[in-house]
């Protein structure tokens, strides 16, 4: 039995479950980075002229398609090694996706370094990317397995060190590369591999501390409930079977449509809010910073309400308040309200947020535990195609409509659109019934 | 010890997610007209 091994994480008894979030969120607070990766952007574009850009170096947009190509991995990874992470257990998983995402930090100092855009696509997009996938999916089936009694508070604490991770990435790039950038580095590699060597320590910490309950454990104290929704099933749907299933793609549109009418937000929330309010690009910054905690608490909060309200509850609230809120904006706009629109869209944000955290949940009620981690991973491919979408759709609308309107007046159909895309969200949402019996795993199979 | 194992795991992930949380506040301060102090 390798150290590695699921079975080799099997918990002792006595063993609490509380030691698991921390191992969980000390993965993601990692690979969360990824969101912070927009520091990087201009001293990377000015890598050889140091103080300026100079002939030869990258774009800012030669840099982002790094950032692009990881998400792209992201998804895509997760999806394609979702059965090996089930099998291979936590432990082998996490540092797996230690060992790509750090080392993908580590190529990706070396590509500034040697100046190779080539090595940077490969290292930070294609192998960190890889490690992006790997990191997201294990903790997360790990901790419902731990909390079947609270699978939604669980997977909120995990989703919510994920944006955390960028909350720590950015400053802690930004204070590096200020502490050890040279009259000839901007400091960028440098702090990359800072952060590589920082990150192999947590992400090795949590790979320690993560331990897989027993067959059959359950937690202390827990009663079978009496009024279970028909959604929630205690059989299990095999990962192959789940995607075969409608309620399988009517999630994927549900994650798709809130993910996207929030990334668009994300995105474009600085020059949205000074065309919008003619606000200082200080105090537009201060707006990112505000939302993108938002975005964190929502995930937590969101994520722990749903374990009352129940799944397709919840995400009701998220599409239904989400898009009167959109629908609002002009509105609040025309008010000339600041304090408003910061109000509005940080609550879509905390929804935003709420509604990535709240996905492996709602997948555990309906295809069970078994290969929930699989099933999740094949379903973030909705994150992936959203976080082209969103954008895509923001950039080209607020570009095409400020050639004929004011910019003031620019965002007003964006934010039509996104009650739209919420809207469709919603009716998959309607849509979702329990998983025909036919689907599910004969009950004398192991599990 | 047990509670002392629970309280040392914590302390390694709410630690820099504090941090983390404390540098976005302190870049929110300006859309509320409020000057930070410290960086």
């Amino acid at each position: 039995m390798s150290f590695l091994s699921r079975e080799a994480t099997i918990a002792s008894p006595g063993f609490s479950r509380w030691l698991v979030p921390p191992a969980a969120i000390a993965v993601h607070m990692c690979i969360g980075q990824v969101y912070g990766f927009s520091v990087f952007k201009k001293p990377l574009a000015r890598a050889l002229g140091i103080t300026a850009p100079i002939a030869g170096d990258w774009s800012e947009a030669d840099v982002g398609v790094a950032y692009s190509i990881a998400l792209a991995l992201l998804g895509l990874s997760a999806a394609f090694f979702g059965k090996w992470v089930e099998r291979s257990g936590p432990r082998k998983t996490m540092l797996a996706s230690m060992v790509c995402f750090c080392s993908g930090l580590a190529l990706t100092a070396l590509a500034v370094r040697w100046h190779q855009l080539w090595l940077l696509y490969a290292g930070y997009g294609l192998i960190g990317g890889i490690g992006l996938g790997l990191g997201y999916i294990a903790p997360v089936s790990t901790l419902m397995k731990w909390f079947p009694d609270r699978p939604g508070m669980a997977t909120g604490m995990a989703i919510m060190g994920f944006g955390g991770g960028a909350l720590i990435g950015g400053p802690l790039a930004e204070e590096l590369m200020e502490r050890l950038h040279t009259d000839t580095s901007v400091g960028a590699s440098e702090a990359l591999l800072v952060m590589a060597g920082l990150y192999a320590i947590s992400m090795v910490f949590g790979a320690m501390l993560v331990r897989v309950p027993k067959e059959g454990w359950k937690p202390a104290g827990s009663e079978p409930k009496e009024h279970v929704s028909k959604l929630v099933t205690t059989a299990n749907v095999t990962v192959d079977t789940a995607w075969k299933t409608p309620q399988f793609w009517l999630l994927w549109v549900v994650l798709c449509m809130n993910v996207s009418a929030g990334i668009g937000i994300l995105g474009q929330a600085s020059p949205m809010i000074q065309d919008m309010f003619k606000v200082t690009p200080k105090a537009a910054a201060g707006y990112v910073g505000l939302i993108s905690l938002c975005n964190l608490g929502g995930r937590f909060f969101w994520s722990s309400m749903s374990d009352i309200i129940g799944r397709k509850g919840i995400y009701c609230i998220y599409f239904i308040l989400g898009a009167a809120l959109y629908a609002s904006v002009p509105w609040i706009q025309g008010q000339g309200s600041v304090t408003l629109f910061v109000v509005a869209t940080g609550l879509i944000l905390t929804m935003y947020g709420g509604g990535f955290a709240t996905i492996p949940a709602y997948l555990r009620d309906l295809f069970g535990s078994y290969q929930v981690g699989a099933i999740h991973g094949r379903l973030i491919t909705a994150w992936s195609v959203a976080a082209i979408l969103g954008p895509q759709l923001m950039d080209r609308l607020s570009v095409a409509n400020k050639k004929v309107m004011p910019p003031e007046q620019a965002y007003n159909s964006i934010f039509h659109l996104m009650v739209g895309l919420l809207v469709v969200g919603l009716i998959s949402n309607l849509l979702v019934r329990p998983v025909d019996f036919k689907y599910h795993l004969a009950e004398n199979t192991p599990a | 010890m047990k509670a002392l194992t629970l309280i040392l795991v914590w302390t390694w992930i709410t630690v820099p997610l504090g941090w983390g949380v404390y540098q976005s506040v302190l870049k929110s301060l300006p859309l509320f007209g409020i000057t930070a102090v410290a960086k």
